[in-house]
């Protein structure tokens, strides 16, 4: 009953959506009908489209799960862009600097990637659950120094800078590569790691004792003290998962797409990751189908672009109207949520 | 009877749609600047434009038709562009803008063996991929020339982005052109400062100062947005203290500046992309390094932007530049391009 209701409102958000992207489009002299025929045949038109689709919805997978379990324990995580380029540029620095088998290689380029990942998510975990430190802004800061770090590291004067003049790492080796699906196409197996840790998460969070302490206290901190629940443990590993969550989606990035860290390589994956979290309602296996609407809006952005029928600055916008109308129902009621919370709490000081 | 005229009919109109067929395709795939760089970017679309044009005329289609382009927004978008062009197979040539195109190029294009690639500015090692290089060092001569005669103090500077061959020869054809044009000028009296990054201008600037400060009144920048510093730096005592461009007409891409810049030296990109487009529909392109310049096989490539008319396109054409340069100046340079050209003066290079 709930999931109808949930359905009926997202479907009805994108087609509000789609209405006044199309008003746009008619304002800005483009034709709405083209726009939106490019759109779809940009993401779903033919076998190579819908891979890259999947492609573009791969990285935000990650993303929005690591958004969803620091959300479940009542907590932000906006800095899973951040988090992502350390774990990228770390699972690189696995996979151009260790020597091991084939698949071995991969498997550790990968879980380096999500250490580091879970490094910073730890550390505004722990500000949080023992400084108390808005793990918002915090997160979100963090994400910056990540993001420049990581610049740094492979700028002309960084220790990692490879090759012909570009801002990024030297290849990585063939044995870390993670392997794509078919040749000429760039769908790798991060997809299936992503879908398995929907998976995994959703019986985390749902089926384990760890998994329901973390919504405890989501639900309600001082409750969950009350019954005995560890808040700050529990606060310190939704982060930290939510870090090694999004590093390892870096990671996966760089060993299947690019082979390489590249300055900047993310068009804001993270960000996207809070859009995909929410739209998913913060359910784990709705991230499936939330990050392949945001990875169509992405893939069919390229289609708009490429057939000429709109700048790529107006895949921008379209992207923008669509995730907005879409997370903006569940936006009101964390608002709503939030101020209710104040409210008891002012009226519950003596 | 009937069948036959069907049939002729049928032969008639298949060898009209064969006509249509016949048509050539362009891809440009910019780089990540997009449009409005007033630099690369643009000068790489007035090129494609350009032939793009041509061929509508002569094959009396629509420009939409044959030409096709997109901005990526990040590195990461480039592969999957690439393929997009590649994999349809109906694109005559596939240019790529950027040196950070190539690593991804060299990945992609041997998934494609027929499709022609051309990538500026960086060399791409595959068969079916055509590197465009310029003689960098003929710009940075004539830039000489105009530093030598402009001259009060018969010293020069150039700040360089990095201490790399490819400086290095900017360089050396910067010093022998102020040379060549001033001998009061001596090998020590041409000042050279490295910056070590491309995107640091105010490092640039302070090594301008020094330059100027040590007596130099013309300095030529030649280091990415670093040597907007030199422009800067020309600022602080202008009328005094002047400065050279590099590779765009920078009077133009930096107005604010043009009462300091009295030349630029000419990258001629455009030309590039157009000769480069122009062989592949004609069937004399080829893959492999191809150099443009003034000593290359199609004797375009590289000039400067100085005085206000075009003395000698397209080697010396007119600058935006609010300098006024008198006449025996520009027929100076004039002799020197003629000279290069004709080989009377040999740049010596590493």
């Amino acid at each position: 009953m709930r999931l109808a209701r949930e359905l009926g409102l997202i479907l009805a958000s994108l087609a509000l959506a789609f209405g006044v992207g199309a008003l746009v489009a008619q304002l800005s002299g483009l034709s709405p009908g083209a726009v939106y025929r490019e759109l779809w045949r940009g993401a779903f038109g033919d076998q190579y489209r819908v891979f890259q689709t999947l492609t573009q919805a791969t990285p935000i997978m990650f993303t929005s799960l690591s958004f969803l379990i620091a959300f479940r324990a009542g907590l932000f995580n906006i800095g899973a862009e951040g988090q992502m380029y350390l774990g990228a540029f770390f699972g690189a620095w696995a996979g151009f600097t260790l020597i091991l088998p084939q698949y071995l290689h991969t498997v550790v380029a990968l879980l380096v990637g999500a250490l580091a990942g879970a490094l910073w998510g730890f550390i505004p975990g722990w500000l949080r659950a023992r400084r108390g430190t808005n793990e918002f802004v915090s997160t979100m800061m963090l994400s910056y120094v990540a993001i420049y770090f990581t610049s740094w590291l492979v700028s002309p004067r960084g220790p990692y800078h490879g090759t012909q003049w570009a801002n990024q790492t030297v290849r990585i080796l063939p044995s870390a590569e993670l392997p794509r699906f078919v040749r000429g196409m760039q769908l790798h197996w991060g997809l299936v790691i992503a879908g398995l840790l929907c998976a995994l998460f959703w019986y985390f969070l749902f089926r384990t004792p760890r998994g329901y302490e973390l919504r405890a206290v989501g639900q309600n901190p001082r409750a969950a003290q009350y019954a005995g629940i560890d808040v700050s443990r529990a606060m310190i590993l939704a982060l930290t998962l939510a870090g090694a969550l999004a590093g390892l989606g870096g990671a996966a990035e760089i060993l299947g797409t690019h082979r390489r860290f590249i300055e900047f390589f993310s068009p804001g994956y993270g960000w996207d990751g809070i859009a995909g979290g929410l739209i998913a309602r913060a359910h784990p296996l709705a991230v499936i189908p939330a990050a392949v609407l945001i990875g169509a809006l992405r893939a069919g952005g390229m289609g708009m672009d490429r057939a000429g029928v709109a700048p790529s600055d107006f895949a921008s916008v379209l992207q923008g109207i669509v995730i907005f109308f879409v997370v903006a129902p569940e936006l009101f009621r964390i608002f709503r949520r939030i101020r209710r919370e104040r409210r008891v709490l002012v009226h519950s000081q003596p | 009877m009937r069948k036959i005229a069907l049939v002729l009919v049928g032969v008639v109109l298949a060898g009209l749609l064969g006509l249509g067929a016949g048509v050539p395709k362009i891809a440009l795939i910019l780089a990540t600047g997009g449009l409005g760089d007033r630099s690369f970017n643009d000068q790489s679309y007035w090129g494609a434009e350009r032939a793009a044009k041509e061929l509508a005329e002569r094959y009396g289609v629509p420009v939409e038709q044959i030409f096709s382009y997109v901005e990526p927004r990040s590195i990461a978008d480039y592969e999957g562009y690439q393929r997009e062009f590649a994999r349809t197979g109906e694109y005559t040539i596939i240019v790529c803008i950027g040196f950070d195109q190539a690593p991804v190029l060299e990945e992609v294009a041997p998934d494609y063996p027929n499709q022609k690639f051309v990538v500026i500015d960086a060399v791409a090692a595959v068969d079916n991929v055509a590197s465009v290089v310029f003689n960098d060092w003929e710009e940075a001569f004539l830039c000489g020339v105009v530093a030598g005669l402009w001259t009060k103090t018969n010293k020069v500077g150039m700040l360089g982005g990095m201490d790399i061959p490819l400086i290095r020869r900017f360089y050396q054809g910067f010093s022998q052109g102020a040379r060549w044009a001033n001998p009061a000028i001596k090998p020590e009296d041409v000042l050279v400062r490295y910056v070590g990054a491309w995107n640091d201008p105010t490092k640039g600037k302070e090594l301008s100062l020094e330059m100027y400060q040590a007596g130099a009144d013309v300095i030529y920048g030649a280091a990415g947005k670093s040597h907007l510093g030199v422009f800067a730096a020309a600022e602080e005592n202008r009328g005094v203290w002047w400065a050279i461009g590099t590779d765009v007409d920078q009077s133009w891409s930096t107005p604010e500046h043009a009462d300091v810049i009295i030349a630029s030296g000419l990258k001629r990109v455009d030309l590039a992309v157009y000769t480069e487009i122009m062989k592949a529909v004609e069937g004399t392109w080829k893959p492999g390094v191809i150099v443009y310049g003034m000593v290359s096989e199609s004797k375009i490539g590289t000039g400067i932007a100085v005085g206000k008319v075009d003395k000698f396109p397209p080697y010396v054409v007119a600058s935006y530049s609010e300098v006024d340069i008198p006449d025996w100046i520009l027929d100076k340079v004039v002799e020197a391009a003629k000279g290069i050209l004709e080989g009377t003066i040999v740049i010596e290079h590493e």
